[in-house]
């Protein structure tokens, strides 16, 4: 049975779409989540950092019970934990500590009231809560990962990821063997930070490990090392004198094709005691200290610096230091040692050539090899100098 | 410290307490959460095409099991996107500071505002038919580039772990 001309069936009839309805949520809802994002009414703040309300005399007894093993007796020190005493922490992040744990210490080692008192407890010997006004409550937001991005020796970017949104007045820092430098502020309730440009040349540059770390002060960073991340290194320890890695390695090069000059030099002048000495230089400008009397003239002799360009069995020289430590290096660099090493094998020959015939092939093998090394060290030197990204690990 | 300070401490602390139970930050918890949420979502537009007569070749359940794990799927997805919003909106609030954290939150911003839309969408079988599929799109799309623009990041640039 169909529907009569001009009547609509009820059951078939299409009502018109709530656009409206659709339109209000999307607005409504879309504006409700704008306000709350603007206000971040959960957004911690100073004042909310100062909270405890437990008992001392309890928490006393507990903390010595549970927490003088690592962290020493009333929070002296000593352990593995971090010193409590004479160190102001505000209460909500010690509590969050006891919690979630951090490092080695477990979490929940205690719970509930008790939790409350030894939070009291560790506020107490810290010389109680930090005021609300200042701007530095010592248990850190710790650094959970980050990466630290190069160019060359430049440190040109840095991201570091904090287990808890920041406190107000924290910055992130870098520890070398450098004083610490204050690198960025750290926005109240963030838990990332990035900083576009550290520009960190000179405190990079010849560090083994730098730590980067977050907190009101360096001192703070420097006592919550386990809050920090390490692996931030782009030099070497075989570098001397703190010089750059890169630029090092540079210059033993050019001390090696120097030297190579004057090798080839001493056969064209028919001098064997040369084409000897010169010999023993290669063995020992690639391999460094310790240095071999290759031409048995009862002297190790040697041009270059003494870390040695390839090393040897026992030290690591400047080539794979930098494959090492430049990720972008490695092809580059296995092209560069692998020359130097046949340098340096020919030159144990040279050096112990028993006339200046029998000194001629591995001259003239060296020599060959001089526009090859050239070109492998500065093909180095331009990955070595490509941006890279290195991954930051918690410390220990 | 004012009760209104003190509740809005505890509500935050306690909120770290329960995702730092399982991973060993809040950050780290939401970019999994997200994770698991374009996942979810992932089966959503796999479903969702079943549903519209495609990849009938390549799923071959019932319509009635697929609709089923539409729901469900989605329903899910949603349900994990509730930490992240607590913690994106609730605590670490709307923020510009670049160009991916003001993508972040502008998207973030209208999320549930199109969830919402697409949801009477769904109910009501008035709108033109292709207004659906287009709601659910824009909606995947959306939580894409949360995802991308947070736990992407996260995992590339700060850490990949739990």
């Amino acid at each position: 049975m169909g529907s009569t001309a001009g009547v609509t069936d009820p059951s078939t009839q299409r009502r018109a779409p709530r656009w409206s309805l659709a339109l209000v949520l999307l607005v409504v809802v879309s504006a409700a989540i704008f306000g709350i994002g603007k206000s971040a009414p959960f957004k911690p703040s100073a004042d909310a950092s100062t909270a405890t309300g437990g008992n001392v005399g309890n928490g006393a007894t507990l903390f010595a019970a549970n927490c003088a093993g690592c962290h020493g007796p009333e929070g002296a020190g000593g352990g593995i934990g971090p010193k409590l005493a004479g160190v102001p922490r505000d209460g909500a992040g010690v509590a969050s500590v006891i919690a979630a744990g951090r490092g080695a210490m477990p979490a929940g080692l205690v719970g509930g009231t008790d939790a409350a008192d030894v939070v009291a407890y560790v506020v107490s010997i810290g010389g109680g809560a930090a005021p609300p006004t200042t701007t530095a409550p010592t248990v850190p937001a710790v650094a959970s990962g980050g990466t630290a991005t190069f160019t060359g020796n430049r440190l040109v970017g840095l991201t570091v990821g904090l287990d808890d949104p920041a406190p107000e007045g924290w910055s992130i820092w870098v520890d070398g063997s450098a004083s610490p430098r204050k690198i960025a502020p750290i926005d109240v309730g963030a838990t990332v930070v990035v900083v576009k440009d550290a520009g960190l040349d000179s405190l990079v540059d010849g560090n083994d490990s730098v730590l980067v770390g977050a907190s009101a002060d360096a001192p703070a960073l420097r006592a919550d090392i386990p809050g920090g991340l390490s692996e931030l290194l782009v030099s070497s320890a075989v570098s001397p004198d703190g010089a750059s890695l890169l630029a090092a390695n540079t210059g033993q090069v050019d001390v090696l094709l120097t030297h190579i000059g004057f090798l080839e030099k001493a056969l064209a002048e028919n001098n064997l005691a040369n084409v000897r000495f010169h010999g023993e230089h290669m063995v020992n400008i690639a391999g460094g200290d310790p240095l071999a009397d290759v031409d048995g003239n009862g002297e190790a002799s040697n041009p270059g610096d003494g870390v040695g360009l390839v090393g040897r069995p026992d030290r690591l020289g400047y080539v794979p230091a930098i494959r090492r430590d430049g990720g972008d290096g490695v092809a580059a660099a296995k092209i560069l040692q692998t020359l130097i090493r046949a340098v340096a094998v020919d030159g144990q020959r040279c050096g112990a050539a028993a006339s200046v015939a029998e000194g001629r092939p591995c001259v003239t093998a060296i020599g060959g090899r001089a526009q090859e090394i050239a070109v492998a060290a500065a093909s180095l030197e331009t990955q070595a100098r490509k941006k890279r990204t290195i991954t930051l690990k918690s410390v220990p | 410290m004012t009760p209104f300070v003190q509740l809005h401490a505890d509500v935050a602390s306690s909120y770290g307490d329960i995702v730092t139970t399982v991973f060993t930050s809040t950050i780290a918890g939401k970019a999994w959460f997200a994770t698991i949420a374009v996942v979810l979502a992932l089966v959503q537009i796999t479903t969702a095409a079943r549903i519209y007569g495609r990849l009938s070749g390549v799923i071959a359940a019932s319509p009635g099991a697929v609709a089923r794990v539409h729901r469900w799927s989605g329903r899910l997805a949603i349900l994990f996107t509730l930490p992240i919003v607590f913690h994106c909106v609730f605590i670490l609030g709307f923020q510009t500071s670049d160009a991916r954290v003001l993508t972040h939150s502008l998207i973030g911003t209208f999320f549930y505002g199109v969830f919402a839309a697409k949801m009477v969408i769904v109910k009501d079988h008035g709108f033109p038919a292709w207004l659906l599929p287009v709601a659910g799109g824009t909606l995947f799309a959306m939580l894409g580039v949360l995802w991308a623009t947070s736990s992407y990041w996260y995992f590339t640039e700060v850490r990949f772990g739990f």
